[in-house]
């Protein structure tokens, strides 16, 4: 998976979340679990371990909820009824929505990301807005961590006092960060005028698939096509 | 097209304004290939402006009104298109975080070649002459998030030079660098100029980069700062005064993402003490001191301030004792006038308002207390935030930076508030790369290298150190730089 090229990984984590919200049988949904758990432990026990911890729990929320509360939505409720398979099924979902997602984070870099869109054909205006957004976030990080330190060195209780008074706090994170980022982006807009930057006649050097890329492309394209066909047309 | 017949860069009469008052006016003067011009100003003298104006931002991108021309080559760059206005001329801004582009290295610099349209071989030739001219190969495939700032910075002006602009703007290149840092840009500077570049270099001061300074020129009206810190070096206290201490590491040390930052660190800083924490960019003094306010907590050992054990108190608690200036005043302006900012800490803290109403007054900022802060300027800015750690009255004052890029009256206002308040007895502590201003008013100068302290004595035992100084990358006081100038003068007299 690490050295697949990132289109491969792009198509790959593409089909199989969406086979996750396709598929309605609960052993094809244990297939897909594996899959997505197999990405997560090439990066490592360590990762393995670390994401169990977190989301065992909200695993075993959902099983409990689905099984005893599946009757009930935000408009009616109809009453407790046992359904553990369905608790089953949709515990095991969400788990491989969350392996998937991990797996994905871990195994694709954002460089890869945007190269892989835009070796897709996704518009080069999208690819580098996308870019943009993922380079800053470290920006914005890095400031709201400062003035996080700065309000707290000020006397300011983000974390004490009741839900009202803890949004209220926050709000005053918010606004030297919302002044900054308006900031940064004009500046920022300076900064591309400075290097010529144009929207157009934009290419990237596309590299050669190899035979392991081949094969997943074609296994995730084939097994997303199969599952369609099957749950919602109908016709395998 | 209005042409002139050699090759310089020219300013004739150059003037901006953006409302009715002019930020620079009349301003001329030539920089021939591979000459450095050093253009000297301080906070808010005009200097992004004048590298908008010179690279034809403002006029084309930015709205403002220009007299004057601007010709490079004996072309008006104003009557250039883009591409060409941006080979003739262009510039690296003070902000380099916004001119990186990609996710990685090799992203970024592609980024500028994507958009000259190069073919295939001379892009090529360009990446690999970015990557190897700047150090940065072995960096090629790094996220920008992993460099550091020297290096974001370095990556910033390759990707620039990959215009191959005849002429580079540099605004502020200094700021945020150390001592190390400054030495590195002279020799990235001095190949520029011997690649034929010609340069202008826009800085509050050019301390360390004279010699490829060719010539000078000062933008708006400057205080000789020699008159403002030099005249008076500081007669330092005892090292441990009669007080005893306030603040007390005890073998501490303080790991952060698998790195040990912060080493086996034992001090003892007397009340009434001005102490100043000197060290390279990354050593771990912002570290050392955020332990004292308790926005950090040791990995082992502890921090006793004023008796209290910081591990057993949070910032917002220890901000009744300690008073933390931060570097970036803009970081933590939240209200909307100047007195409810100045206020904001004293209000968090239920104190009254009588210490706010003072700091206002002794920082020169009573007659805008119902301005909005961001109408301010920098300098007015920074005090500001002094003010507002001032409001709460704190027994220890902790300021990190409070030079960089001041004004003068601030400058001079910061100098007057720390002499009055070590007269009060109270104790600071600032984290400086400046040296005169270590000087001026340091009792004790503790210098922090790779997470430990090697060496705490006297300003004048360590400023005069040249081994000191050359083994930590200690910026030298501009006694010492003077002196061996001198020297080096008389010796080749001899």
């Amino acid at each position: 998976m690490l050295k697949l090229d990132c289109r491969s990984k792009l198509i790959f984590f593409f089909s199989l979340m969406t086979l996750t919200f396709v598929c309605k049988d609960l052993w094809c949904m244990i297939i897909l679990l594996a899959a997505a758990s197999a990405t997560v432990a090439m990066k490592g026990a360590s990762l393995i371990n670390k994401s169990l911890k977190i989301m065992l729990p909200m695993v075993f929320v959902a099983f409990v909820t689905w099984s005893l509360l599946h009757n009930w939505s935000l408009f009616q409720s109809g009453g407790i009824g046992l359904d553990w398979q369905l608790g089953s099924f949709m515990a095991i979902r969400l788990f491989t929505i969350l392996m998937t997602s991990t797996g994905f984070l871990a195994t694709v870099k954002p460089g890869e990301l945007m190269k892989g869109l835009s070796l897709l054909g996704v518009p080069y205006g999208v690819v580098f807005t996308t870019g943009l957004a993922f380079r800053h976030i470290y920006t914005v990080a890095d400031d709201y961590h400062s003035v996080k330190e700065a309000l707290s060195s000020r006397g300011l209780e983000l974390d004490k006092g009741s839900l009202v008074k803890r949004i209220r706090n926050y709000v005053f994170v918010l606004t030297p960060l919302l002044v900054k980022s308006i900031e940064n982006a004009e500046k920022l807009v300076l900064a591309m005028k400075l290097k010529a930057f144009s929207l157009d006649k934009r290419r990237r050097k596309s590299s050669k698939l190899g035979l392991l890329d081949v094969l997943v492309i074609s296994s995730s394209i084939i097994a997303l096509g199969v599952a369609i066909l099957h749950y919602w047309v109908g016709v395998i | 097209m209005e042409t002139l017949d050699d090759h310089d860069l020219k300013a004739v009469a150059l003037g901006c304004r953006y409302d009715k008052e002019w930020i620079f006016k009349d301003l001329t003067f030539s920089v021939k290939p591979g000459e450095a011009l050093g253009i000297v100003g301080l906070s808010g003298s005009g200097k992004t402006t004048l590298a908008y104006c010179l690279t034809g931002i403002i006029s084309k991108n930015l709205k403002g009104e220009v007299a004057g021309s601007v010709y490079v080559e004996g072309k008006n760059i104003l009557e250039l298109d883009d591409k060409e206005r941006y080979k003739s001329i262009n510039a690296v801004l003070q902000n380099y975080e916004v001119q990186i582009f990609g996710l990685t290295v090799e992203e970024d610099l592609l980024f500028v070649l994507e958009n000259l349209e190069l073919d295939e071989e001379e892009t090529e030739k360009r990446f690999e002459w970015a990557l190897e001219r700047f150090g940065l190969k072995e960096y090629r495939n790094y996220q920008v998030n992993e460099l550091s700032g020297g290096l974001r910075q370095r990556l910033a002006l390759a990707s620039t030079l990959l215009m191959q602009p005849k002429y580079l703007v540099m605004d502020d290149p200094m700021a945020n660098l150390d001592w190390c840092g400054i030495v590195e840009l002279r020799r990235t500077l001095q190949m520029l100029k011997e690649g034929g570049h010609g340069l202008v270099i826009m800085a509050r001061r050019l301390k360390g980069l004279e010699p490829v300074i060719d010539k000078t020129i000062s933008l708006g009206h400057m205080l000789a700062r020699q008159d403002m810190l030099d005249d008076v070096i500081n007669e330092p206290r005892p090292m441990f005064t009669k007080y005893g201490p306030v603040i007390k590491f005890e073998n501490v040390w303080f790991s952060y993402a698998k790195r040990m930052v912060l080493k086996s660190i034992d001090l003892s800083i007397s009340r009434g003490q001005c102490v100043i924490l000197m060290g390279p960019n990354g050593s771990g003094k912002t570290t050392l001191a955020k332990h004292i306010n308790g926005l950090l907590k040791p990995s082992s050992g502890r921090v006793l301030v004023l008796g209290k054990d910081t591990k057993k108190h949070g910032p917002a608690q220890m901000a009744r004792h300690v008073g933390f200036v931060f570097q970036d005043p803009d970081k933590h302006i939240t209200q909307e006038s100047v007195w409810d900012e100045a206020i904001f800490g004293a209000k968090n803290l239920g104190l009254n308002y009588t210490y706010a109403e003072t700091a206002l007054e002794m920082l020169g900022l009573s007659h805008r207390r119902s301005d909005p802060p961001y109408r301010l300027s920098m300098g007015e800015r920074v005090r500001l935030s002094i003010a507002g750690i001032l409001a709460m009255n704190p027994e220890i004052l902790i300021l990190d930076e409070p030079t960089t890029g001041q004004d003068e009256e601030t400058l001079s206002v910061i100098n007057s508030m720390l002499t009055r308040m070590k007269t009060e007895g109270k104790t600071i502590l600032v984290i400086t790369h400046d040296s005169d201003f270590a000087l001026k008013i340091g009792d004790r100068i503790i210098v922090i290298h790779d997470g430990r302290v090697v060496a705490d004595d006297q300003p004048r035992r360590i400023l005069f150190n040249k081994n000191l100084l050359e083994e930590f990358g200690l910026e030298p006081p501009s006694h010492l730089l003077i002196q061996s100038a001198k020297e080096v003068s008389d010796h080749v007299k001899a």
